[in-house]
């Protein structure tokens, strides 16, 4: 159960991440509220993550859940970026 | 062309790369599977239907206490493994010289279970360490490999890093081949950075006395200690071990005791690997044959317990099952990083280097390693079902099928890539890697329906990595059929 | 068309000149690849040696041995990568001498 819920923090800070990159992800521009929104949840959400890893799961095995959360959910982004790139540019 | 950091690192990156790459894929993936060493025994040996360990009891360790005794009348070296969640039987156990092999007894009554003899998931332990080179020249083989991924890695993210942060979730599916390709390798090549690092500096590290030995100390060169004669081997028959192991977890603090080993003057009881993340070996000692407890130095340094904690980081047997999957598909996918490298190797040369002898044997070595070694992975298991539980040598017989397989594929990939149809020789092969992955489940069901049933969870896990393997090959296989050679 | 930065020389364009120029090149990696390598490898040796030197326990080796095999790939990298004026071989060196008077002043 921590480790989905150190997935979901990783997702939402990686999708904060492609939000502020617009032009490489091909997503909307945000405006300056949401950047700075955007670049605040892009450091807390992993940060909260540490947090919580290390909380409930002690140093070790708490900051090896939180890496493999770490690359798993940057799998999940790019795959559901990727997809959704696919069906923008579908005719 | 004009030579800059990036060019020359690049260049560092690729060819180190490939050289070692051919190896490390073999190492990774027989590494992640590895993970499930014990698991996959248990797999291969469907006589033993036992799910949840029981502490052991006074006549099973007597039973025990007697092997290790037969065994050392024959100059066998035994040791006892003591029931744990991944193996809950009483094992008497010596090396081989590849693996631990021996007799399994029932924890509660010690009764001899009539196990096969397999060659178990040590045979993946094994070349992931050795690569079944033997322990010296093995080891240094892969310790080299690992040193070479870390170069490797440096000199990657030199080459990617001012691209490190922006583009670390970006993958172009709809992009040209090589460009998705290149994508795909540098989204897991950073993402699993951490876990790559981690494990190839803890597995350098953890055989460090074979790469960076420290030079003999004078003074234990010159003392020349005369042999002492074999001390007698005191009757272990007559040893009690059960109340020896009462006191030996008291003693061992919150640890749960692992292992019994024996040694002519005393029996030591060392804590079990899964204790904690630091590999402590913290151990009770008591004199033989009186079973009086000897004083035990366990106090360690920082640097004593930094190493325990690299060694317990490497080996992952501290991991809950949750995380012990997380090791697993990490490693899979460090194994997919280094695959995807290998490839984008030889595409990236194809255009101006295709017609040369090289090129076309970098093709077929990268069919071998690609698409051969999940291949005789599978056969190695099916041997298992298919070769009778009897047979005498059983567990030489699984490992000559696990290389036969792999030195078949090698000499179809290398045959065909030298006659330039390696799209062939990975059709073939990927439909091999899926022909055997769905027939695993298959037969596993066929040939030992009791053990299923008894163990439903494991043999559903192994079937089903099996039938993933199955799919993702010949899913490959699709695409390669669709978009050509 | 791409620009070209105006102190950069014009590219010389024939082939037997572009391929005698590759092959030096690959010529001059290789032989500085397997000279990082060596050298790394060497100086991680003496490091070990210089941290282990003077001491009777284990620890100490211990300590050469991850410091070693943490800088070892980092130095051939180094090594390899900064090749103008061979700065990179030149610095791995220097840390060898480093290593090495380690071991002198522990004897």
């Amino acid at each position: 159960m921590t480790f989905v819920l150190l997935l979901a923090l990783w997702l939402g800070a990686f999708m904060n991440h492609a939000a502020l990159w617009p032009a490489r992800y091909g997503l909307p521009a945000p405006g300056p509220t949401g950047q700075r929104l955007a670049r605040m949840l892009r450091l807390g959400l992993p940060t909260g993550a540490l947090g919580l890893a290390v909380g409930v799961q002690g140093p070790v095995t708490g900051l090896l859940s939180w890496f493999a959360a770490l690359s798993f959910a940057g799998l999940l982004a790019a795959s559901l970026l990727a997809l959704r790139g696919r069906m923008a540019n579908r005719p | 062309m004009r030579e800059t950091l990036r060019t020359r690192l690049g260049w560092l990156h690729g060819w180190f790369g490939y050289g070692a790459g051919l190896v490390l894929t073999c190492i990774f993936a027989t590494g992640s599977v590895a993970v499930f060493n014990m698991e996959i025994t248990r797999w291969m040996q469907p006589e033993v239907r036992l799910s949840a360990p029981v502490p052991p009891s006074p006549p099973a360790l007597d039973a025990a206490a007697h092997l290790v005794a037969a065994g050392q009348a024959r100059g066998v070296s035994a040791f006892i493994a003591l029931p744990s969640a991944r193996s809950p039987t009483l094992d008497v156990l010596h090396y081989n010289g590849h693996e631990f092999v021996g007799t399994r007894l029932d924890p509660a009554t010690g009764t001899v279970i009539p196990a096969r003899v397999t060659a178990g998931g040590g045979l993946f332990y094994n070349f992931h360490h050795t690569l079944f080179l033997g322990p010296q020249a093995g080891t240094i083989i892969v310790n080299i490999a690992g040193m070479i991924l870390l170069v490797a890695i440096i000199s990657g993210v030199v080459i990617h890093l001012h691209a490190l942060v922006p583009d670390i979730i970006l993958l172009r599916l709809s992009a040209a081949r090589l460009r998705a390709w290149l994508d795909a390798h540098l989204l897991m090549g950073v993402l699993f950075l951490p876990f790559m690092v981690m494990m190839a500096y803890t597995g350098v590290l953890v055989k460090a006395d074979m790469i960076v030995p420290v030079a003999p100390r004078p003074a234990a060169r010159s003392v020349q200690v005369p042999a002492l004669p074999p001390a007698p081997i005191p009757d272990m028959t007559r040893v009690q071990l059960a109340p020896l192991l009462a006191q030996a977890r008291a003693s061992l603090a919150g640890q749960e005791p692992g292992f019994i080993l024996f040694a002519p003057q005393r029996v030591s009881i060392f804590a079990g690997d899964a204790s904690s993340a630091f590999l402590t070996r913290d151990h009770a000692d008591f004199s033989l044959p009186e079973g009086r407890p000897l004083p035990v130095d366990a106090t360690a340094t920082s640097i004593a317990r930094t190493m325990q904690l690299m060694h317990g980081l490497h080996y992952a047997r501290f991991a809950p099952p949750g995380l012990r999957w997380l090791y697993f598909l990490s490693g899979l996918c460090g194994t997919a990083v280094m695959a995807s490298g290998l490839v984008l190797f030889v595409m990236k040369r194809r255009c101006h280097a295709g017609h040369r002898w090289a090129h076309r044997l970098a093709d077929g070595l990268n069919v071998t390693v690609i698409a051969g070694l999940p291949a005789s992975m599978l056969a190695f298991l099916e041997g298992n079902r298919l070769l009778p539980a009897s047979l005498t040598g059983r567990e030489d017989w699984e490992t000559g099928i696990f290389f036969t397989v792999w030195a078949l594929c090698a000499s179809h990939a290398l045959f065909n890539a030298l006659r330039v149809q390696a799209h062939h020789a990975w059709r073939v092969q990927l439909g091999l890697v899926g022909l055997l992955g769905t027939s695993l489940p298959v037969l596993d069901l066929l040939c030992s329906p009791a053990a299923f049933h008894a163990l439903p969870g494991l043999h559903m896990a192994v079937d089903g990595m099996g039938s993933v393997a199955a799919i993702v090959a010949l899913y490959a296989r699709h695409r390669l059929g669709r978009q050509g050679a | 068309m791409q620009m070209r930065r105006i102190n950069e020389p014009v590219p010389r364009t024939r082939p037997s000149d572009r391929l005698a120029h590759t092959t030096r090149l690959n010529r001059n990696r290789v032989a500085c690849a397997v000279v990082a390598c060596l050298l790394a490898y060497g100086v991680a040796r003496l490091l070990v040696a210089g941290i282990a030197a003077g001491s009777t326990t284990t620890d100490r080796v211990h300590l050469g041995q991850m410091i070693a095999l943490f800088g070892l790939p980092v130095m051939v990298v180094f090594g390899f990568g900064a090749w103008k004026r061979h700065a990179g071989l030149l610095m791995v060196g220097t840390c060898g001498g480093l290593a090495a008077s380690l071991i002198l002043f522990a004897a």
